[in-house]
């Protein structure tokens, strides 16, 4: 190689590397201070369970009603399980809305056939714009559940069509393949019943079923998966919510409510806007667009995260529908932010324009792409035999000793509190799991996490399906 | 650059060692603790089941109260008091074993420990003694908080004064148990504090409880606690007037859940609140106070109530129509159906399901206006709703059953065939298909069958 370009390349990676350390250091130091945060506020919570009075909010005319608002495409082995789930829920007063986005599976066919459903000819008020509804399903003894069938517009299109219908003060978003946990909703209110600010969107932790025995909508059985594409996603869940998304609801930055299962406060959704159709991470989307229409309407609103388990979800079983999975996942991430840049370093967001924003925006989005590329610099300085890679290697072997170190903290969380996988034999699987997972597990994830940002700059606006041939046997009408 | 750094990448193998380090201490621990956890509820386990036969036996007579108290005693094991204390408490709750439950837990010294430690004094001589995990993070509260609760289960009155103190803790969490508590318990006495101590909330803005709590913790109060609702029904301030009918009603509410609707005594309440009810806040200025009015008049047997509700169906503001034609569909007087119907032709949509709504459960008097004003109506809007309720209230099916038997009015036939004329025919398809052509159902099904002809 030239001198001059051998002096270039040095350059570069010379600054790369003190990229690398910044993004090391600022992205591993939030981990941890998160970390720090959801072990105190889990001890805490975990005492709190003692009094929490779930009771109280089952037996008041108080309590709100809910519509639990369900999507599905195509999901014709798992609707009924979660419409079973829905209807057997510990809460006082709730509706449900299934909406059937075009499927061409018996999505429809099954819930008809199940629910013994006639087609009816309703009124749609459009208050959200949507692709034409094509038929109305009722059954009049059945009275708190409708089925709307509609021309294919994709999640955040079904799910505005499902606000379009739903009359309750607050509506919750499930997923097609999820369980919902029996109080899940009675804990989801919990916290908007008792704030005295307004909150407008509650969401909690959601876990992996596969592996799990379940039977007529309820998880019987709580197991790990028996492969490890699946066991090593039950240690990310774990880290992801129990102490990500506790921290940051902690620090009042909470950007990211899984819609897979979340309450929403109506009113404020509608004023919003609804969904919108043009990111492929409408939950998030929302999510930062409340805070932004908050703001704007100058109210004091709040975003609240529960660590209770409110539902159970299936993961993908290969990594074909795992890389799916998560490209989708960057690109509505990218998407989302770039779209909401006018929160960064923002101060009328609070802790949210602050801290949280720019978090994502350094650590999450762009941290995804300096890290894949920090891992394709170690051989390449090993090539231009460069002084820097000393340095190097230390640095990887570092980092993949802090995320074990973070993964196994996730894992201690998850005993000292919920407990949910009750063998020891899981337990053990789980902690070998949280060691394993940085070793090929997180780099995979890493480059499917790259390709969403690629994605994203190449101005991709696509939803990938994932579909699900878990090991957990499909609901049928038997259960 | 770097190289010129040596000690850096000694610094980070040693962080690296460390980190290491860490995480087998945090493995250990993970395995320990479940370990232990398990050893621990095997124990437990033990306790429950042991404490169970003790209170059957005491609630069965089989066994002597002292001789009851004293097994107790001897059953708890040294360690693990709070989740000891759980499940005395949940052991002690049943409603049909209360007194004696009462007297177990006194005798106990648990209500005395509660209240102990709820005042935080003397902490060391309660059954839980705080771990130095609780002392270091300052969970006191946490403490406090479940002794309040553990109070208000066991429905101690003794106990209300020390609970309203509690309302000034300086923990939310202790604030809002202590609250519950008090509505668990319901002494009278304690009401009036919780009125004054709402409309502090509301005025002053301050943080802590939220107003809902507030208003959830009042509403479980007996009806007969109503009356000292009165001052802030007449407060200047109309949302401190909208929480209090909110509560209000909830009261009837539960009250009407329990002894049948329509059924309490306005005495209940007092004669002073039926009038403030029945009068002033239907006519209130503020809107919102209105629409609480007319959710509050149909649990009022009083001759004034449907009147008054009917009046509300036309108030310029269409939540209010909603709430009050609601209210009048609750309220079953028949006479007033008529105000109802004229709420079809509502310029808000909310107002006509509303009222579609309220006379298909109107019973048979509501059903019969509901097909009138279809067949006579001339608003497209009020057919389409009362269309929609048609089907999904199960009228539709009904008229269907009863043409099959021949038993349809005319009105009735006249009603399917202009649903047929408006192209409304999914639902009547299934019914179709489900039912065989007999006496007025074949004109039905002739009617239909040239429609989708016309159709197709």
């Amino acid at each position: 190689m030239a001198p001059f370009w051998q002096g270039m390349a040095q350059h570069a990676l010379i600054l790369f590397n003190w990229l690398t350390i910044a993004y090391f250091f600022a992205g591993n130091g939030v981990y941890t201070l998160l970390m720090i945060i959801s072990l105190a506020y889990a001890v805490v919570y975990n005492r709190r369970l003692s009094y929490h009075g779930l009771q109280e909010l089952r037996e008041s005319a108080a309590t709100p009603p809910v519509t639990v608002i369900i999507p599905a495409r195509d999901e014709e082995d798992s609707i009924l399980g979660a419409v079973h789930s829905v209807l057997q829920a510990d809460y006082p007063d709730v509706r449900v809305v299934i909406i059937d986005d075009g499927s061409q599976d018996a999505t429809l066919q099954r819930l008809v056939g199940e629910l013994h459903l006639s087609p009816m000819d309703l009124i749609y008020r459009n208050s959200l714009s949507t692709r034409p509804v094509n038929a109305f399903y009722c059954n009049p003894d059945l009275p708190s559940l409708v089925v709307i069938s509609k021309e294919h517009g994709g999640k955040a299109d079904a799910l505005n069509a499902g606000i379009n219908v739903c009359r309750t003060p607050y509506f919750c978003t499930l997923d097609a393949d999820c369980l919902l946990e029996p109080d899940a909703m009675l804990r989801l209110m919990r916290p908007v019943v008792r704030s005295p600010e307004t909150m407008v969107v509650s969401g909690g932790i959601i876990r992996i079923r596969n592996g799990c025995n379940t039977a007529r909508g309820r998880v019987q059985d709580v197991r790990l998966p028996s492969s490890w594409v699946e066991r090593l996603q039950v240690v990310e869940y774990l880290r992801g919510f129990l102490f990500g998304r506790a921290g940051w609801d902690l620090l009042k930055g909470t950007l990211i409510v899984s819609g897979a299962m979340a309450m929403f406060d109506r009113q404020a959704v509608v004023e919003a806007g609804g969904f919108s159709k043009a990111t492929v991470g409408e939950d998030m989307e929302l999510v930062v667009r409340l805070y932004r229409w908050a703001e704007q309407q100058g109210r004091r609103v709040r975003i609240s995260f529960t660590t209770d388990t409110v539902c159970w979800t299936e993961c993908p079983s290969t990594f074909r529908m795992l890389g799916r999975q998560r490209r989708r996942w960057q690109l509505g991430l990218c998407q989302t932010l770039w779209k909401n840049s006018g929160m960064l370093f923002n101060r009328k967001y609070g802790l949210a324009g602050l801290f949280s924003f720019p978090f994502h925006v350094f650590v999450e989005a762009v941290g995804a792409a300096v890290e894949f590329v920090g891992y394709l610099i170690v051989p390449l300085a090993f090539m231009l035999h460069l002084a820097l890679s000393a340095l190097y290697i230390p640095l990887v072997i570092l980092s993949l000793v802090y995320a074990s170190f973070l993964s196994v903290g996730a894992v201690l969380l998850e005993e000292l509190t919920y407990r949910r996988y009750p063998r020891r034999s899981d337990l053990y699987t789980l902690l070998g799991g949280a060691l394993l997972e940085n070793f090929g597990f997180r780099q995979m994830i890493l480059y499917f996490r790259f390709q969403g940002c690629l994605q994203f700059l190449a101005g991709l606006h696509r939803w990938e399906k994932v579909r699900h041939t878990a090991d957990t046997p499909a609901e049928s009408s038997a259960g | 650059m770097v190289a010129s750094f040596p000690g850096l990448i000694h610094a980070v193998l040693i962080l690296s060692w460390i980190v290491l380090a860490g995480i087998i201490a945090l493995v250990a621990i993970v395995i320990g603790r479940r370990i232990k956890r398990e050893a621990e509820f095997k124990t437990l386990d033990h306790f429950r089941e042991h404490l169970h036969s003790v209170v059957d036996a005491l609630a069965n007579h089989t066994l002597e109260y002292d001789a009851g108290l004293a097994a107790i005693r001897a059953l708890i094991p040294p360690r693990h008091a709070p989740a000891v204390e759980q499940i005395l408490v949940e052991e002690l709750e049943s409603p049909t074993r209360a007194a004696m439950l009462q007297r177990l837990a006194r005798d106990l010294g648990l209500i005395q420990a509660w209240q102990q430690r709820m005042a935080s004094r003397n902490q060391e001589e309660g059954m839980a003694r705080p771990g130095a995990l609780r002392r270091l993070f300052g969970l006191r509260f946490t403490e406090r908080a479940a002794s309040a609760e553990r109070l208000g289960r066991i429905r101690d009155l003794g106990s209300w004064r020390l609970l309203a103190r509690a309302l000034q803790d300086p923990h939310r969490d202790v604030q809002a148990v202590a609250l519950r508590s008090l509505a668990s318990i319901g002494e009278p006495q304690s009401f009036p504090v919780l009125v004054e101590q709402l409309r502090s909330i509301v005025t002053s803005h301050r943080p802590g409880l939220s107003a809902r709590t507030l208003k959830a913790a009042l509403a479980r109060f007996p009806l007969d606690s109503a009356p000292h609702l009165l001052p802030l029904l007449e407060d200047r301030d109309s949302r401190l007037r909208v929480i209090a009918i909110e509560i209000l009603r909830e009261m009837l509410e539960t009250n009407a859940g329990v002894h049948g609707k329509h059924v309490f005594q306005t005495d209940k309440i007092g004669p002073q609140l039926s009038r403030l009810a029945l009068t002033q806040l239907a006519n209130d200025e503020n809107p919102d106070v209105r629409a609480g009015a007319a959710d509050l008049l149909p649990y009022f047997t009083d001759e004034r109530a449907a009147p008054a509700l009917a009046r509300l169906c036309s108030d310029p503001e269409w939540f209010v129509r909603l709430h009050a034609v609601r209210g009048l569909g609750e309220n079953g007087e028949k006479y007033f159906l008529e105000a109802i119907c004229a709420r079809l032709s509502d310029p808000h949509w909310r107002v006509r399901e509303a009222a579609a709504r309220a006379l298909a459960r109107g019973g048979e008097a509501g059903v019969r206006w509901l097909i009138e004003t279809f067949l006579t109506t001339g608003d497209a809007y009020a057919r389409e709703q009362i269309t929609e309720e048609f089907q999904t209230s199960g009228i539709m099916a009904e008229i269907v059953r009863r043409c099959e038997r021949g038993a349809a009015s005319a009105q009735e036939l006249e009603a399917l065939a202009a649903i047929v004329r408006m192209g409304k025919t999914s639902y009547l398809r299934t019914l179709q298909a489900e039912t065989s052509g007999v006496n007025g159902w074949e004109n039905i099904q002739a009617l239909l069958a040239r429609t989708f002809d016309a159709h197709a």
